[in-house]
């Protein structure tokens, strides 16, 4: 909030206890809106819908003071039900998948598709470019690098792979940059430039 | 470690697109109403919303959520 004199309407609603009953039946029709439009397709529907949105109303009465007026209150509220609604989606789309060990550097295989349009010299820029980030994986990368990069090139969310590792989102997120950076530094001091290498896996 | 074509590529494209990013999901998810009030209306984005979009931009987490969050708004303001 900006002030005590410009409480937003929606927290003096939400905090008065007469006002609140209404409060929450309205918000609740705007986050139901928002939440059908994204998540009652083939993942969602209508239920899950229903769950993520009282979720949501429960979390925001938990933390209205954390709300400052930044933007409008909905917009505010809509922010933390895709949160809350996109989590739950990855955990059950993720619940039955594991995460590969990373400690199987001998089997680290690149499989290209069919290569016989290239001509030889591409062919061959394109091999010592994989050959160049495989070395990199190995001798740049962590254990853990490799295991979050691997898991969140086969589609594995970043907050998935903190669940499984016992770590948290941040984390992992920074774990992953870590490595980009590495690599990218990596090829750059091998002489190949981003543009080098767009070209070749274009 | 096992990549097909599309992995591998998509492994190029996510090395050579990284950018610094002094953010956090956490930190990110904070601004995100802001910079997407900002966005819908055309604003020009300060240097803090810059860095979010920043952080958006390195992220496919972030980047897949936000995606969803717009269209939740622009059908909440479709509506209203």
């Amino acid at each position: 909030m900006t002030g005590q004199q410009e409480i937003d309407p929606w927290v003096e609603r939400l905090t008065d206890s007469d006002l609140q009953p209404e409060a929450l039946k309205e918000l609740r029709e705007v986050l139901l809106r928002g939440s059908r439009k994204i998540f009652s397709g083939a993942n969602g529907g209508l239920a899950f819908c229903e769950d993520v949105v009282q979720e949501t109303l429960v979390r925001i009465l938990d933390r209205l003071d954390q709300f400052e007026g930044r933007s409008r209150f909905t917009t505010w509220a809509m922010s933390i039900a895709v949160r809350i609604g996109t989590s739950q989606l990855r955990r059950k789309m993720f619940k039955d998948v594991s995460l590969n060990s990373a400690d199987d550097d001998d089997n680290m295989r690149f499989q290209f598709a069919d290569e016989s349009t290239q001509s030889p010299d591409e062919a061959q820029d394109k091999t010592a470019l994989m050959q160049k980030l495989k070395c990199l994986i190995i001798e740049v990368l962590t254990e853990k690098q490799r295991q979050a990069t691997d898991a969140l090139l086969h589609g594995m969310p970043v907050e998935e792979i903190a669940t499984r590792t016992g770590s948290n989102r941040n984390a992992v997120y920074k774990l992953v940059h870590d490595a980009r950076l590495r690599l990218r530094d990596g090829l750059e001091k091998a002489g190949y430039s981003a543009d080098d290498v767009r070209t070749l896996i274009g | 470690m096992t990549l097909d074509k599309n992995q591998i590529m998509n492994l190029m494209q996510f090395v050579v697109s990284v950018t610094e990013d002094g953010l956090t999901c956490d930190k990110c998810f904070e601004q995100v109403p802001e910079l997407a009030e900002s966005q819908l209306g055309n604003k020009p984005l300060n240097e803090v919303l810059l860095k979010v979009k920043n952080h958006i931009d390195n992220c496919p987490c972030c980047d897949a959520e936000y995606k969803s969050f717009l269209e939740a708004l622009y059908e909440i303001d479709r509506v209203n």
